[in-house]
């Protein structure tokens, strides 16, 4: 049971993956007016020159199959091209530094905002009615209507600028102390205020969450049963009705990984963060179209994976689908 | 010898409407290795008065008056602490209606009972998951299926696999909401003989609700017929299936169409159940009653006996 | 299931009770009566909000009306201490008919009515002048960020000559700070206009001017600063000569608007931004959009998904296994990134951001929907609905659709905030509509043009919490909804 829903699951990501970069392709070669060519090889190069690389990127061949085929390759042998910029240098190396800054962010804050949010949540519907449980809603619906980009604005302005006690922006002070200990702090100290800035803006949706979900689990009569069982108050939460709801909390990790990558693309760019995110807003804004077609493909690439890790781990929680039924 | 004594027991719910006079003045005895049963249509307060007695209301419930004594103790008295290390399951325990969702669905059978032994008991896990493999033996689902999940089993597997988690403690009281309703009949026979089987063997007491009074008349030794939130009559089961006197429990038997009797058209008890927010003055079921007086309009009969261990509550038989 | 039952006036009777259980219980439930209180404001701030401001917002002018400096605060400020003394925006700016002439030399007629001054001089190299006086300004703050003057005029001539105008500032206390560049007691100029057809090739000719803002007094460093460092009454006189080059010459100077604008340092509501525009109109508008974008996206998105969820839920087997795997993939799509550059290669126009943004956010709603629709299905009334001859179409329309309807509204509502923080963050990069002036745009130009780091609150705190309260409204208004259409979360009291 568990195995045949793990290769279903396999086999979507895959499609996804595939369905995901056939947009790209349709995005950046078939959709767009004008001369696609110029989002491949930079137009400001000499005609000559650009003539050259046409063969190259295989733009003089028809685009079913050959062109496709030829993208595909590329993209799974990361070969993302060359940056439209000054420089003109191959975009995979730059990827792959970028990415860790975004992973390390993106990592980071999640996990603080899960750590901080699910407890919350789970305290509040113990005290389902009472001031904590109030306030916990209060605080929860609230973070959920406010943007991401706001609290920033308010927390640089609060303790980047009247204060003046963390950096404003970057990845690291400039120059960069060259002591790998005292360089660990300084980007330590970089990132504080982007990850608890996403700390705070998220945990209160997951507190809700995680309240509304365990309400749910508290009305179920195998709650009545564990309570009459013996069971003290504090178990029946925290083994019982948690337990039972961990496959939902699963799945609202899956569903929120898109607001997590969407906040961090802004948070990058408030914080000037050097990861994925920030380089994205500056190709588009600097046509620099190569570094952008890779970042997408990046982004749908940990979506993916994101979605798979959280439907393996929902096979493993839930017992239905890991043991299925022996009869 | 008595085991439960339930004296003027009142139950009421809050809501944004009102009080839900859901249980008022219910009382009833129960000897020792004897079976009571608790029968009446949905929403009269059996189960109401069940969940009193484990003290498992609802944060709304609220207990207004009333004497729980369980073995000479007033129930009501001890503090919640107490209560749930010493009754709760170890002397009291209950099988719930609906057994499906009683069990909960990430963690085995066996877990799960042998987890209600060590709350009560010092013993090992393993000790535990041995007793809990002999219960479910004892039930006819089988030792070696303590592994298994919930979802794996039946229907009446399950309902017999709350069954022997009730036994865990080796209770001394069994309280039983509606153990059969969700099964077909077939499966419904097996279950009542184990529970009849268990109750010779283990010497238990067990108080049955339900609506389905040929079950009730199967298994109980002593009955008691409630409505709209009061106990209307209460004899031994022979008493209130050969000579019922309220009227509603006459309605409510000739309702049952017996199978070998002559044919003829279901009889019904005209109207609707009350409101219990604002139930009826005097006796509650006088809107329904074709005997009702104008006294029956305004006064509420008390349970009194009427002969040898047989109580009405009804003017028509005195109700004072 | 009571629809299948009982005959059309019953039904109505039991929707109205209904809707009227809802209500009763929604108007008991603190947290929707906030978040209904709160939309309601910002409606009636999208509706009404532009009767209360005189200006219109740039979106809607090729050239941003300046109101005051940029970055001027809100006036309300004045109220602290520290602030007493900004001064607000000073408009000395008359056209011919609204002065006084001062004095006059040589052959120049002044028709005031026609706000027309004509030169018509007999010889040639003949010059002629005019002072007027355009008024006083009593200057009783600290020194302004900004002034600029204007002349707004049409001249006609025939034949060669040059006009030249000036400003002259007369200063009414002594100023130290004008010492060097005196031309005369207490007296400054500077010129506003040279004008000279010499070079032009035609005879008659009709000349618009309009300058509002003109680098007077260059040879005072920081001008705002240093002419108006002193308290005090201030004279503004304008002086216009001509010079007749040939003979038979003729000019006529219509003389529209001449003066001078203090811009002031504090402004309106809210102040202003980098242009100098009012934040409050801007606000007020953006009001609007944000209002429009959240409603038609979230109806949209509604739609699409319970349509979706229906026919997905309905159909079953193969289909719905189909139209899911679907929605799993759609749901793994990153959705900003893909709107960001869908908005820059194509238009990012705000409809189509709507459309976009709908797109993206029906998956989930469809989800929900289908698995109601699975468990509707299981009930017995489909059966029977089916066996008494009903087509599909009916039983969707008339028994699935209406019981879905709840579900629907929830989500809707919910999905508002969802759509308009979408909207803001687009545009907050810089990657919405430029021509719509939205609450996520303003905060934009606020990070772009400096005034987040000046510390101009007004241009992005203002519309942060306008946007973090309206979704925060519509979010209590869903929770409070949801608390009472699902039953588990209610709490009996």
């Amino acid at each position: 049971m568990l195995r045949g829903y793990l290769i279903r699951k396999i086999i979507i990501s895959f499609i996804t993956l595939w369905v995901i970069v056939t947009l790209n392709f349709m995005i950046f070669r078939v959709l767009v007016g004008g001369n696609p060519a110029d989002l491949i090889i930079n137009p400001k190069m000499p005609k000559a020159v650009r003539d050259a690389l046409k063969s190259q990127w295989g733009l003089d061949k028809p685009l079913f199959p050959d062109q496709y085929l030829l993208y595909l390759y590329n993209l799974f042998t990361w070969n993302y091209g060359n940056q439209f910029d000054e420089t003109a240098s191959p975009v995979a190396p730059e990827m792959a530094w970028r990415l860790r800054n975004t992973l390390i962010l993106l990592g980071c804050s999640t996990a603080g905002t899960i750590a901080l949010g699910i407890p919350i949540g789970m305290f509040a519907a113990s005290r389902r009615g009472r001031k904590a449980d109030v306030a916990v809603m209060g605080i929860g619906l609230f973070t959920y209507g406010v943007p991401t980009f706001f609290i920033q604005m308010i927390w640089v302005t609060i303790f980047c600028m009247q204060l003046g006690i963390l950096p404003r922006a970057g990845l690291t002070s400039l120059p960069p102390p060259q002591n790998p200990l005292d360089l660990a702090i300084d980007v330590l100290k970089h990132a504080i205020s982007p990850i608890v800035t996403l700390i705070l803006a998220g945990f209160g949706s997951w507190a809700l969450y995680t309240r509304n979900l365990m309400i749910d689990a508290l009305t179920e009569d195998f709650i009545l049963t564990a309570r009459a069982k013996g069971l003290s108050e504090k178990d029946v939460i925290y083994k019982h009705a948690f337990k039972s709801i961990l496959p939902p909390i699963v799945t609202m990790v899956a569903l929120a990984i898109p607001g997590i990558v969407t906040g961090a693309v802004i948070t990058e760019s408030i914080f000037a963060w050097e990861g994925i995110g920030r380089w994205y807003i500056q190709s588009l804004t600097g046509a620099n179209w190569p570094v952008a077609q890779a970042v997408l493909y990046n982004y749908a690439v940990l979506m993916v994976i994101a979605n798979l890790i959280a439907d393996i781990a929902y096979g493993f929680l839930d017992p239905r689908i890991r043991i299925g039924v022996r009869r | 010898m008595k085991i439960l004594e339930v004296k003027n027991l009142t139950t009421y719910f809050e809501t944004l409407q009102g009080y839900v006079k859901a249980a008022e003045d219910v009382s009833f005895t129960l000897k020792s290795g004897h079976t009571l049963g608790l029968a009446g249509e949905s929403g009269c307060g059996k189960t109401t008065t069940a969940l009193t007695i484990l003290r498992l209301l609802p944060p709304n419930g609220k207990i207004i008056k009333g004497k729980i004594i369980f073995e000479g103790n007033d129930l009501l008295k001890l503090s919640e602490e107490e209560f749930r290390k010493t009754i709760r399951w170890k002397k009291i325990s209950m099988i719930f209606q609906g057994a499906m969702n009683a069990l909960h669905p990430t963690m085995t059978v066996g877990e799960q009972i042998a987890e209600a032994i060590m709350l009560h008991e010092q013993i090992k896990k393993k000790e535990a998951l041995e007793r809990a493999a002999k219960l479910l033996d004892l039930v006819g689902v089988g030792g070696e299926r303590i592994n298994r999940y919930p979802h794996e089993f039946s229907g009446g597997m399950k309902q017999r696999a709350v069954i022997a988690m009730s036994l865990a403690c080796n209770p001394k009281l069994v309280i039983a909401d509606e153990p059969t309703t969700a099964l077909d009949v077939i499966v419904q026979a097996q279950v009542m003989k184990v529970m009849k089987e268990l109750q010779q063997k283990l010497n238990l007491s067990m108080i049955i609700i339900s609506h389905d009074l040929s079950l009730i008349a199967e298994t109980c030794s002593e009955v008691a017929i409630m409505y709209a939130g009061r106990i209307v009559e209460l004899s031994t089961a022979r008493r209130i299936f050969k000579e019922p006197l309220h009227p509603y429990t006459q309605k409510l038997i000739m309702a049952f169409p017996s199978i070998l009797g002559e044919k003829k058209e279901l009889s019904t008890i005209p109207g609707f159940p009350p409101d219990l927010i604002d139930p009826p003055p005097g006796c509650r079921f006088h809107p329904r009653c074709q005997y009702a007086t104008e006294k029956c309009r305004k006064e509420s009969p008390l349970l009194s006996q009427v002969e040898e261990a047989h109580y009405v509550a009804c003017h028509l038989f005195g109700g004072k | 299931m009571v629809s299948k039952l009982y005959p059309s006036k019953y039904k109505r009777q039991i929707y109205i009770r209904r809707i009227k259980n809802f209500w009763i219980d929604f108007s008991h439930n603190k947290i929707g009566f906030v978040g209904v209180v709160i939309v309601t404001f910002f409606i009636l701030l999208a509706v009404v909000g532009p009767l209360t401001t005189p200006y219109k917002p740039m979106s809607q002018l090729y050239r941003p009306p300046k109101v005051a400096a940029s970055y001027a605060a809100p006036s309300w400020i004045t109220i602290f201490p520290q602030y007493s003394d900004y001064n607000p925006t000073i408009n000395l700016t008359r056209s011919l008919n609204q002065t006084q002439l001062a004095n006059q030399t040589g052959t120049i007629t002044a028709e005031l009515q026609n706000d027309k001054l004509i030169f018509s001089p007999t010889t040639r190299g003949e010059n002629a002048s005019i002072l007027i006086y355009l008024g006083n300004i009593t200057y009783n703050y600290s020194p302004p960020p900004e002034f600029d003057l204007t002349f707004r005029g049409i001249i006609r001539f025939n034949g060669t000559l040059e006009f030249k105008t000036k400003i002259i500032l007369v200063n009414y206390t002594t100023n130290p700070k004008w010492e060097k560049y005196l031309t005369g007691p207490n007296k400054i100029e500077a010129t506003l206009l040279t004008f000279s057809t010499k070079g032009l090739t035609t005879n008659v000719s009709t000349i618009k001017h309009n300058l509002p803002s003109v680098p007077a007094f260059p040879n005072i460093p920081e001008p705002a600063q240093t002419i108006f460092s002193e308290k005090g009454k201030y004279g503004v006189y304008v002086n216009i000569t001509f010079y007749s080059i040939d003979q038979g010459n003729y000019a006529e100077l219509t003389l529209q608007g001449v003066g001078i604008v203090i811009w002031g340092r504090v402004h309106g509501i809210l102040g202003t931004n980098f242009h100098g525009c009012d934040v409050w109109t801007e606000l007020v508008y953006g009001a609007r959009i944000s209002l429009l974008v959240g409603l038609l996206s979230a109806i949209l998105a509604t739609t699409l998904g319970v349509i979706y969820g229906v026919i997905s839920g309905f159909l079953g087997g193969m289909i719905d296994e189909f139209l899911m795997r679907v929605v799993d993939v759609l749901l793994c799509l990153p959705v900003l990134p893909i709107l960001l550059v869908l908005s820059r290669l194509y238009s990012p126009n705000v409809y189509f951001i709507v459309v976009l943004i709908a797109i993206f956010g029906w998956q989930g709603l469809s989800r929900v929907i289908r698995s109601r629709v699975l468990s509707l299905k299981e009930l017995a009334f489909i059966e029977s609905a089916k066996a008494s001859g009903a087509s599909e179409s009916y039983i969707i329309w008339r028994h699935l659709i209406p019981n879905v309807i709840p579900i629907a509204t929830a989500a809707m509502i919910l999905a508002i905030p969802g759509a308009i923080i979408t909207e803001a963050s687009l545009s907050f990069l810089g990657f919405g509509d430029p021509n719509a002036s939205t609450w996520g745009r303003m905060m934009f130009w606020s990070r772009e043009l400096g005034g987040f780091s000046r510390g101009a609150w007004w241009e992005w705190f203002v519309p942060g919490i306008s946007i973090t309260l309206l979704c925060v409204g519509f979010v209590f208004i869903g929770h409070a909804i949801d608390e009472i259409v699902n039953p588990r979360l209610r709490i009996r009291r």
